[in-house]
């Protein structure tokens, strides 16, 4: 018997077992670290992966966040202009642009002649415009002076355009009486509101 | 000289034998250990990254969701409504703050003697404001006089005679369109005045 074939016989069992331990930790090494090492490095990537995916679906809440707030913002600032700005119905459009124009034009010392009233529908949109042409007679003083409280009044009123009819003079500056007719409108909403 | 063993059993070095497999015997351990130790940290690990996958995953979930219920309000009808209301808006609010007193002022310090105002309209076109004139002058020359001063403010450009018109006395009618940089005046209190935002789909 050589001596390597005495040396396993006689201690066989302790070599056995070395080599099954041997084995064994041989295939845990590849059949369960390595898979579960590869199994880790996918779900790292999954995990990298989903954190961009994350940090996308964070912008996008952000933006999505910033769009309504902006949404309420307009519809809040529309709704005040709609509301608080505007005549709120016909009625009050046809004070304003008649009885009112009247008596900013009389407090401005000018003379009331004429005007003509009519509502006309707005093109998609839900605003009615109320158009009125007023005809007045006065210095050009005057006509300056009822401008500027037109411009300064809480009243919603357009001047759209201002016509001065011929006579004698009526060279801006002169105080001659001259006669002017303004096409002013005012809009409101097509359902009244408040 | 006889160089044979006849020992049934002959001695061998068992030191040497014992230390070897002592030796094998360590190497299994030690790698029994790390493979058992690599197993426990990657299943820490993976179970950590696992978890905070779940949790991400979830939170992805989640905002997209918050997401889909933001949008509902804010669909692009729903924008593009807004938007041409506030544009509707703002045109009406350029209008509003208009000064005529401004531009009066302007026309008093540009017409000339042999120039009189007719009519004057604004309008608001596609962001740019325009102001058509009509006057009736003595010449073509003072018209063109006018137009010059006009120009010469530095409140008026593009301007140009549109239309002309020799009446029975000799004299012009000519309708003059100029684009107008209008000094928007403080808004008046309680006026409307001040533009609203923009909502842009």
């Amino acid at each position: 018997m050589r001596l390597w074939s005495r040396v396993y016989q006689e201690r066989r069992p302790v070599i056995v077992a070395l080599l099954v331990v041997l084995v064994a930790n041989l295939g845990v090494l590849l059949l369960v670290v390595w898979p579960l090492a590869s199994s880790l490095a996918s779900t790292q990537a999954e995990a990298l992966q989903e954190m961009a995916n994350l940090g996308l679906a964070r912008r996008l809440e952000a933006q999505a966040a910033q769009a309504a707030a902006r949404r309420r913002e307009v519809e809040g600032e529309l709704q005040h202009f709609y509301g608080q700005r505007l005549p709120r119905d016909s009625q009050t459009a046809t004070r304003t642009a008649t009885l009112w124009l009247q008596r900013a034009a009389r407090e401005a010392g000018l003379e009331f002649r004429n005007s003509r009233f009519d509502t006309k529908d707005v093109r998609e949109s839900h605003l009615l415009r109320a158009d009125s042409t007023v005809t007045l007679i006065g210095r050009y003083g005057d006509i300056r002076r009822f401008l500027t409280e037109v411009e300064a009044a809480k009243e919603f009123v357009i001047v759209d355009r201002v016509e001065l009819a011929q006579s004698d003079s009526t060279q801006p500056g002169t105080s001659d009486r001259i006669e002017i007719a303004l096409n002013v409108s005012t809009y409101f909403p097509d359902t009244p509101t408040r | 000289m006889l160089r044979g063993n006849l020992s049934t059993r002959p001695f061998y070095n068992e030191r040497l034998v014992n230390a070897a497999i002592g030796a094998v015997a360590l190497v299994a351990l030690l790698l029994t250990a790390l493979n058992a130790t690599r197993i426990v940290s990657l299943s820490r690990e993976r179970a950590a990254v696992r978890a905070r996958l779940a949790s991400s995953r979830s939170e992805t979930a989640r905002l997209s969701g918050h997401v889909r219920t933001l949008q509902q309000g804010t669909d692009r009808a729903v924008l593009a409504r807004l938007a041409s209301a506030a544009h509707e808006a703002n045109e009406l609010i350029e209008r509003r703050t208009f000064s005529w007193t401004t531009l009066f002022t302007r026309l008093e310090k540009t017409m000339p003697l042999d120039v009189r105002l007719l009519s004057v309209s604004p309008r608001v076109d596609k962001d740019t404001l325009s102001v058509s004139m009509t006057v009736v002058a003595r010449s073509l020359d003072d018209v063109f006089t006018f137009i010059d001063a006009l120009a010469a403010t530095g409140a008026f450009y593009d301007i140009g005679p549109s239309e002309q018109t020799t009446n029975d006395d000799g004299t012009y009618t000519a309708l003059v369109e100029a684009s107008y940089l209008a000094a928007r005046p403080a808004p008046p209190a309680d006026s409307g005045a001040g533009s609203l935002s923009e909502a842009r789909p």
